[in-house]
């Protein structure tokens, strides 16, 4: 039958699902999803911490950390993530003094931090975007509620205005965080071995370019909806905590 | 620093034009653009087959706009990639290709704009336009789509910045677009390093500034009273999985 | 001319219709009026099938709505309804809106079509505004042109969901001379509305609806003098101070 639908479709192509299972190519796979998925949890801790901090600044009363953090966030968003993978990878080891970049020509792991590094610049600047809006979304009217009950900046910050944003922020950084996992496969390019990358080995060396694409394909999706769906049930978990805390 | 010759500078704009190839920054805006307008069709259909009450029309959508917006823009260029050649027993060409699976990954994102913004319609417009009588594709075609066209127009010049922000990706499949080019000429010498990223990064500021700045008139001139399709426009390509995620308005306006 | 038989109608678990029957004679004025809540809004809906109705049988015009075989289009074309919102198309001018049915659901040519709406835009008392937009207007003259917009299709019902609610009150006045005007012509029509000075003088009949039940249906004499139901006194002693 695959053959009918081979002779229908007009493909000439053989195919060879089980090509994916031996080895080497199926450890490169691992490999691939291992790289993938650190990558994924590496990048998004640390851009949603850098992102936050941005945000914050942002909406801060203090003129001078608000432009601060507009140049940041109009770098970063206006730029590519490929540019910055490039650019923390090549570029920023020629700003470094001589004997740091020395010391990172043998540095094996170079790669995977230059990769780190992108993303997570790139990535945080829509997260401290997000954390901006949801921050000055907030009624202004809850600033001055707190204030009038007496408390300080601080407290008032605690209690009233981030458990609030952070109701209104989980949806859209959930989806950046999901849109982050899609760019890691930006990471191959200075040479991460992450998913993508297995799937241009594969076909480079065994010109089977199908099989592996379906593969990582399904993993992507598999994981993306997945993510999907913990986004959406902690939406449902924030807004019942909410509604638990004011029960109190 | 060391900056490129002007031979150079024309190979990061153009490529090798009129010699060889095009490249460079022309490629993107080309690529992108052509995607652009025919992933619009094709997302129109989409968004409105989504919406659609008939289950043998929406689900196939629905899985179809999920299924991409589910997988990074390299995979969808390398399956074209591989598939085409493959499918049409004939080499079309890079250009095609790309722009081809470009088109299609698009198209998934431009589904959720339309159909969040048919959404955003309020109700008492297509049912006063059925209660006079109107026919599905009159009340579509004489009072839903205009207005929600309108409305959309925002978060599709934001779609247009943010495909063009993913467009580098290109050149994982060969294309010889701007980053490509860039790096090229970055490693003939390690001292036209810094000038060059600087050009190449200065290049995608101008003009992802320049076109969101248009985004953001357009958006005040278009709805003044801010009934704009409710999603931060920036952060479309980065929705997936439902529309209760993505169809949340996070504070004010855009950029 | 409108013959409701043992209808009923969910939205999702909510029983929102209930055992309705009831019967709007040709050429009458029938005013629904109840609490919030009770289903006015929807009953009035079911009849040009904007709401489908679940159970039993609704008759419009001789045609049974659950037919297979019903043209819904070309009913509604006979059906006009007036909304509590206007919703008039904003990006179209007075006269576009008005002259969109006859044009594209009558099929007249362009002169025809144009007459027909200014004729309409006329008996509204907007015959000038035709080159306005809708957000040039204020809400009684947005409801009027709602309602010339209904008019221009020559319906043989006129539904109105309680087009005075959204209006300033000093621009009420304005829309309901428009509708005691029509009513006086002899045309079919329903009201949902508050408007209780309305229902007594130019209702045929009035009904009265309270959680999804038809709970009572008489002249506006009987109904405001001695209503028979308990749920009716208690809803006419709180609207009628």
């Amino acid at each position: 039958m695959g053959t009918m639908i081979r002779e229908w479709l007009g493909i000439s192509y053989e195919f060879n699902w089980g090509i994916m299972f031996q080895e080497p190519y199926f450890d490169w796979f691992l490999t691939g999803l291992k790289y993938t998925l650190l990558l994924t949890a590496v990048t998004t801790v640390t851009s949603i911490v850098l992102g936050v901090v941005v945000g914050v600044m942002r909406s801060s009363e203090n003129a001078w950390l608000r432009r601060v953090a507009g140049w940041y966030i109009e770098t970063f968003r206006n730029i590519p993530g490929m540019f910055w993978l490039f650019f923390f990878y090549f570029a920023f080891p020629v700003f470094l003094p001589e004997p740091w970049s020395q010391a990172l020509n043998p540095y094996r792991h170079f790669a995977f931090v230059a990769a780190v590094l992108g993303l997570t610049f790139d990535n945080s600047s829509y997260v401290a975007e997000i954390v901006r809006a949801g921050i000055q979304g907030l009624a202004v009217g809850q600033t001055e509620a707190g204030r009038s009950i007496g408390l300080t900046d601080w407290q008032r910050y605690r209690y009233v205005i981030l458990p609030q944003a952070i109701r209104i922020v989980v949806p859209p950084l959930g989806t950046r965080c999901i849109h982050n996992l899609k760019n890691t496969s930006l990471a191959l390019v200075i040479g991460v071995p992450e998913l993508t990358w297995t799937v241009r080995q594969v076909e480079s060396i065994t010109f089977r370019g199908f099989e592996m694409t379906t593969l990582v394909t399904a993993v992507y999706v598999a994981l993306c909806l997945t993510m999907a769906a913990g986004v959406n049930w902690m939406e449902g978990r924030f807004a019942r905590r909410d509604e638990l805390k004011l029960a109190q | 620093m060391d900056w490129p010759s002007l031979t150079q500078l024309r190979f990061l704009a153009v490529g090798g034009f009129p010699y060889g190839t095009l490249g460079g920054l022309t490629m993107n805006l080309i690529i992108v653009a052509l995607a652009l307008v025919a992933g619009f069709v094709i997302g129109l259909l989409l968004g409105l087959g989504r919406l659609s009450e008939r289950f043998l029309i929406c689900r196939p959508c629905a899985a179809y706009v999920e299924l991409i917006r589910a997988t990074p823009l390299v995979m969808v260029l390398f399956w074209f990639y591989f598939l085409i050649p493959n499918v049409l027993g004939a080499r079309i060409g890079l250009f095609w290709t790309s722009t081809i699976a470009m088109t299609v990954y698009v198209s998934a994102y431009l589904a959720e704009v339309v159909r969040a913004g048919m959404l955003a319609l309020p109700t008492g417009q297509p049912e006063a336009a059925y209660s006079i009588g109107l026919t599905h594709v009159q009340v579509l075609l004489y009072v839903t789509l205009p207005q929600a066209l309108k409305m959309m127009i925002p978060a599709f010049v934001s779609t247009f910045i943010s495909l063009f922000k993913e467009s580098p990706a290109l050149l994982m499949i060969g294309v010889a677009e701007l980053m490509d080019t860039g790096y090229s000429i970055a490693t003939l010498h390690l001292k036209l390093i810094p000038a060059t990223f600087l050009i190449v990064g200065a290049t995608f500021f101008v003009i992802c500034f320049a076109l969101s700045r248009v985004s953001l008139r357009l958006e005040r001139k278009l709805n003044p009273d801010r009934r704009a399709v409710p999603l931060d426009p920036e952060l479309q390509l980065d929705m997936v999985a439902g529309a209760g995620g993505g169809a949340r308005r996070v504070g004010a306006g855009t950029r | 001319m409108i013959k409701f038989v043992d209808v009923h109608k969910w939205f999702g678990g909510f029983h929102v219709l209930k055992e309705v029957t009831l019967q709007i004679e040709r050429g009458e004025v029938m005013v629904i009026c109840g609490p919030s809540g009770s289903g006015k809004s929807t009953l009035i809906r079911t009849i040009n099938k904007i709401e489908p109705i679940q159970q039993g049988e609704l008759f419009v015009d001789g045609q049974c709505l659950s037919d297979r075989k019903l043209n819904v289009f070309r009913l509604r074309a006979d059906v006009g309804m007036v909304f509590q919102q206007f919703n008039l198309f904003p990006h179209m001018t007075v006269l576009q809106n008005v002259t969109l049915g006859p044009l594209k659901v009558r099929r007249l040519k362009p002169a025809a079509a144009q007459e027909r709406a200014l004729a309409a835009l006329e008996k509204v008392g907007l015959g000038t505004f035709a080159e306005r937009y809708p957000s040039q207007l204020s809400g009684g003259q947005q409801q009027r042109v709602a309602i010339a917009r209904a008019l221009a299709m020559e319906p043989k019902i006129l539904l109105f969901d309680e087009p005075t609610s959204a209006l300033d009150p000093e621009l009420i006045k304005e829309v309901l001379d428009v509708i005691v005007k029509l009513a006086t012509e002899g045309r079919t029509m329903v009201v949902v509305t508050h408007e209780m000075g309305f229902a007594r003088k130019m209702a045929h009949r009035v009904t009265f609806m309270d959680h999804g039940r038809v709970i009572e249906v008489a002249t506006p004499d009987e109904f405001f003098r001695q209503p028979r139901h308990e749920r009716a006194r208690q809803f006419l002693s709180q609207i009628l101070d």
